[in-house]
């Protein structure tokens, strides 16, 4: 199973064994397609040289059989010499011998087989053929013997016929060593070639291991990344590419920064084109007062004491006044993305400062239940006072005449803070619950919202390595959870 | 001590270890297919494979034998290789089975004939006349030449190297001849040497050997100035130096004879068979390929009339002698 797994795991070891072994069967299919030609071959030119000669011995026997007829020369005596000269002539004979036609042996190189008769049924049967033929087999008195069996014969006159056994070990050295050669060469062709194979493959995973080595070293967030090694071959394309991709990515992250900037400012200026009306109140109040202030100055202007109270008190409003323009100078302003310690408790009361006219216009209490034991995060301050106003705004306009707003802060045990803001305005549906996080997405009239608060809201919060969560009651309640960690975000 | 290994040398042996295993993994299966492949390859027996077994009529006679006597003008094996296919043919072609009785010489074939011991036989010309006289032999077919004629020629050879240019030349020259019984190679040359004025006594030697073959044999070896053969024979032996220097006139062929008290269904059986051959027909040139070459061109009927030529020559010669 492991060796089943490690080849599933391995595409290196799937190609080395797919390509190695179409490369080992295909040459080991070449290899015993010539090994059984030439084996053949072989055995057809040794039967064939078999057969000449046992032609060439036939004729001179023929020869003493037809004279022996009538004459009065002993043919076995004839037959046995001319055996003897001819295994002294001809190399690798192991046995001669001539049988008549009735397959009784009139001579034989063995002469204590002679007068046998023959009873083995192929012999018999062999002996009568009318051509030459070989067989070869394994012998136990004479080891492996190519036997040849010629006809004594002249037309349709027949003598007998001759059988020679010649020494097939020389034969089957030819073989052997044409084996021997052939597997020295199958086995270094395939051998060399899946290992060059293998050394190949090995050294391409390699270079993809570089890349991929080098690939997680990319940070996009630092512009000074090193680059990686330049190559000349197709890891090189690959990595040259890859790095016109990095650079696309790169790109691609600062327009979405940028954009993503350009949409924050946007939305925050729209919230404090909702705030004018409440900024102006804020303003216009110690105005009404100040001008209040000089026309009693101005009426009784000796009256030293009267002034100096009411310079205080113009002074006072004019602070009011300041105070008022700062908060709104402070969130409106764009500033660059800057990680500090924030108090969120602090924060809740700024932005619910700059609402305090649009809370107090709607007759809306707010109910806080603020952890002070809560640390101060990590986080962008202005971010934070953006997500926390698109929250609280969110809240108020989802109530329409009067109602309650109640925020909650709260340290967990697992070193996060969770904000809760909770109105019982009219409620979010349930089909809408999924879309709300979506830019542009608005159930307000046009002209009352852009759509982009809770969508900002939800970038503002994942950046910061946090999480939103929403319930909602139609009708009845809404509430939304932030979860932010406490330490310092990379 | 605790030796401590990096990491990545650890993957490098690892590595190292594998490629091992999977180069022993490759080894072990290699070796394996070629064990199985090696003990097939050099086991080479092979049984005797399918042949064709002589036809049982050849093997294992069991109708009627008719045998077939031969003179001696050639040795054993030549005759056997000559005359056998036409056994051959006339048992696939009749009744009967039909073998060879060779003999040592051509008055012991007459003989056979005469004994019964032979039912049918090749003579000479010459014996055939003896033997017609003598023991009422008789002829039934004699043999075409390959212009489709039934005669043959008795030819004088020799050797470029003596200079005989004709019969003239062959003064003081040493003659070998076949067998004093044959037509062609006794008293034939003898006649031819009368009508050119030149006497056997004028010859530097003349020596009879048994076969037309040994004649041939002698005049090669230079043993002999010159010799007198059949024309096929001179033909078989054209390519081996032997220069033709002079013809008879046309002798009718050596005949296929039977005995005065012949069998007739054999003779009938014989001669339906032997006259069917027509040698410009492809399917009896390929039969009779292997035939002796003097009977390789067809037969006709003979007639003892045939032969009065060789009687007529005969005659003369004794005359004259």
């Amino acid at each position: 199973m492991s060796v089943i797994h490690a080849i599933r795991s391995s595409l290196k070891l799937q190609i080395v064994l797919i390509i190695g072994g179409v490369i080992t069967v295909l040459m080991m299919i070449i290899s015993l397609g010539i090994l059984v030609q030439w084996r053949s071959l072989i055995i057809q030119q040794q039967e064939e040289n078999a057969q000449s000669i046992a032609t060439a011995f036939s004729i001179p026997v023929l020869d003493a059989l037809i004279f022996g007829e009538h004459t009065r020369i002993i043919t076995g005596d004839l037959l046995e010499s001319h055996i003897n000269n001819f295994r002294k002539n001809v190399e690798g004979i192991k046995y001669i011998s001539i049988v008549n036609d009735s397959q009784r042996i009139i001579a034989h190189s063995d002469l204590s087989l002679y007068n046998e008769l023959i009873t083995d049924e192929t012999t018999v049967r062999v002996s009568r053929s009318e051509s030459p033929m070989s067989s070869i087999f394994e012998d136990n008195q004479y080891g492996w013997v190519l036997e040849t069996v010629v006809p004594l014969q002249i037309a349709g006159k027949r003598w007998g016929a001759a059988f020679i056994g010649f020494d097939a070990e020389p034969t089957r050295k030819k073989i052997r060593d044409l084996f021997y050669l052939l597997f020295a060469v199958t086995f270094f062709v395939t051998g060399s070639t899946i290992g060059v194979l293998y050394y190949l493959i090995d050294k391409i995973m390699s270079s993809l291991n570089d890349l991929v080595h080098e690939v997680d070293k990319i940070d996009l967030e630092s512009d000074n990344a090193p680059a990686l090694q330049p190559r000349k071959d197709e890891i090189g394309f690959l990595i040259r590419h890859f790095e016109l991709m990095k650079e696309r990515l790169v790109q691609s992250k600062h327009q979405l920064e940028n954009a993503q900037r350009q949409i924050y400012q946007a939305e925050k200026l729209a919230s404090i084109g909702r705030l004018a009306s409440g900024v102006a109140h804020e303003v216009n109040n110690p105005l009404n007062g100040i001008r209040f202030c000089m026309y009693n100055i101005q009426r009784d202007i000796s009256n030293r004491e009267q002034t100096e109270q009411y310079l205080l008190l113009i002074n006072e409003g004019i602070n009011h006044i300041e105070s008022v323009v700062k908060k709104l100078l402070g969130y409106a302003r764009q500033q660059s993305r800057s990680y500090e310690p924030v108090d969120i408790n602090k924060a809740l009361h700024t932005v619910l400062g700059l609402l305090d006219y649009r809370i107090k216009q709607k007759k809306i209490t707010i109910n806080l239940n603020l952890d002070d034991q809560i640390d101060k995060i990590q986080a962008d301050p202005n971010l934070m006072q953006e997500m926390l106003m698109n929250l609280i705004l969110n809240s108020v306009d989802a109530i329409e005449h009067s109602g309650n707003i109640t925020i909650h802060t709260l340290k967990t045990g697992d070193n996060k803070i969770v904000i809760s803001i909770k109105d019982d305005g009219i409620g979010i549906p349930k089909e809408n619950l999924k879309k709300i996080f979506d830019p542009f997405f608005t159930t307000k009239e046009t002209g009352q919202g852009t759509g982009l608060g809770l969508s900002v809201t939800y970038g503002i919060v994942e950046s910061h390595g946090g999480s939103i969560q929403v319930s909602s009651i139609p009708g009845e309640e809404t509430e939304f959870s932030i979860t932010l960690p406490m330490e310092e975000v990379a | 001590m605790k030796l401590h290994i990096p990491s990545a040398m650890t993957g490098y042996l690892m590595k190292i270890r594998n490629n091992i295993i999977y180069g022993l993994i490759f080894i072990l299966l290699f070796l394996t297919i070629s064990i199985i492949f090696y003990k097939t390859t050099v086991n080479i027996a092979q049984p005797y494979g399918d042949f064709t077994e002589r036809e049982s009529m050849y093997y294992a006679p069991v109708i009627d034998t008719v045998y077939f006597g031969v003179i001696s003008r050639y040795p054993s094996n030549v005759i056997y290789r000559g005359y056998q296919p036409i056994m051959d043919y006339l048992t696939k072609n009749t009744d009967y089975h039909f073998e060879l009785l060779l003999s040592d010489s051509y008055d012991e074939t007459v003989n056979q004939l005469v004994s019964g011991e032979a039912h049918a036989a090749f003579l000479g010309s010459y014996i055939y006349v003896q033997a017609h006289d003598l023991h009422g032999i008789i002829c039934i077919l004699k043999p075409l030449n390959e212009n489709q004629e039934p005669f043959f020629r008795s030819v004088l050879i020799t050797h470029p190297r003596t200079g005989i240019k004709s019969i003239k030349d062959l003064s003081g020259k040493r003659l070998a001849l076949p067998s004093q019984q044959s037509f062609s190679g006794n008293w034939l040359p003898i006649s031819l040497l009368d009508k050119n004025d030149i006497s056997i006594d004028d010859l530097g030697a003349v020596q009879f050997f048994p076969f037309h073959q040994s004649v041939v044999y002698e005049v090669l070896r230079g043993n002999f100035d010159a010799g007198a053969v059949k024309d096929r024979v001179a033909q078989e032996y054209s390519d081996r130096g032997i220069d033709v220097f002079a013809y008879s006139d046309p002798i009718p062929g050596s005949p296929i004879v039977v005995p005065r008290d012949y069998d007739e269904a054999i003779v009938k059986a014989i001669m339906n068979a032997l006259l069917a051959i027509d040698p410009a027909d492809p399917e009896y040139s390929a039969l009779i390929r292997d035939w002796d070459p003097e009977f390789a061109h067809g037969f006709v009927p003979a007639h003892n009339e045939d032969y009065n030529t060789i009687r007529d020559i005969l005659r003369q010669f004794g005359e004259n002698r």
